[in-house]
């Protein structure tokens, strides 16, 4: 008799552990969930209201571009083209642009890659600074 | 023997085919503005390019015109991107992207959807020739 109660009470107490650890792990990420909710609601404000772009940020990030959209002439491979011309776009344009690449809507290994690295901020100061150019 | 042989050749041939394909990632000002490089397309006709810019896209009812403005230079809405004097190879791949569905947007997604080869070509060698207010970034740091 007292085997059975033994085991019955053991499984209890597994089934209370297994029961509440579940409970302790989401009461552990209750608090993360605001600011984790709030994250995702981020981007899709960014279209709405996108952070101000300061065009002499946007010249430091733009270093990185030079080695394909600043040379002239300057052509992909697999396939062939050239790079496009950036200079004078619409900022809104050009923030569409590498948000499609960072969140892969649009493809391209390399600009993949580039607006990955861009915070939301860095995407409206690059905007800012190409948008302002002239031919 | 005969087999190694042919293996030699082949290996040679490969060789070659690489390195004309290395040759690719580099500057080329000379034909900067040609009508079209994107490879296996047909040549782009300007002439044929303008008569398609300005018409009616059976999908959306709106020109290429309608939406990017004369020359492709004065976008009807900030988002619209300006074309005009953009390398042609350039915004043939775009709509190739658009019709293979590898870039997508609400307008140009359909409008593309249907193009034919020849037809981009000739979109993309039209307002390949127009004059630009884009420019590249040599220079401007």
């Amino acid at each position: 008799m007292t085997r059975p109660l033994t085991i019955a009470a053991g499984l209890a107490v597994a089934l209370f552990t297994l029961a509440s650890l579940p409970l302790t792990a989401s009461a552990q990420d209750a608090a993360p969930p605001a600011s984790g909710e709030a994250e995702p609601a981020a981007p899709a404000e960014a279209a709405t209201t996108a952070p101000v772009g300061n065009p002499e940020a946007g010249r430091q990030l733009t270093y990185t571009c030079l080695g394909c959209h600043g040379i002239t002439g300057y052509k992909n491979v697999y396939p062939t083209y050239h790079v496009p011309m950036i200079g004078g776009q619409s900022a809104l344009y050009l923030t569409n642009a590498l948000n499609e690449y960072r969140n892969g809507t649009r493809r391209h290994p390399t600009m993949e890659t580039q607006a990955r690295s861009f915070s939301d901020q860095d995407i409206a100061d690059i905007a800012a600074f190409l948008s302002e150019l002239s031919p | 023997m005969i087999h190694l042989s042919r293996i030699g050749r082949l290996a040679a041939a490969s060789l070659l085919v690489l390195a004309i394909a290395a040759c690719g990632g580099t500057a080329d000002d000379a034909d900067g503005r040609r009508a079209t490089s994107v490879a296996g397309l047909p040549d782009g006709r300007v002439s044929e390019g303008e008569i398609l810019a300005n018409a009616k896209g059976p999908a959306t009812g709106q020109s290429c015109i309608d939406c990017h403005g004369e020359d492709g230079n004065a976008p009807l809405d900030d988002s619209y991107p300006r074309i005009g004097g953009q390398y042609a190879d350039y915004l043939a791949h775009a709509l190739h992207q658009y019709r293979e569905g590898r870039r997508e947007h609400a307008l140009m997604s359909q409008q593309a959807a249907h193009l034919t080869d020849q037809q981009i070509a000739d979109l993309a060698a039209y307002f390949g020739s127009r004059p630009t207010q884009l420019r590249d970034l040599h220079g401007v740091h």
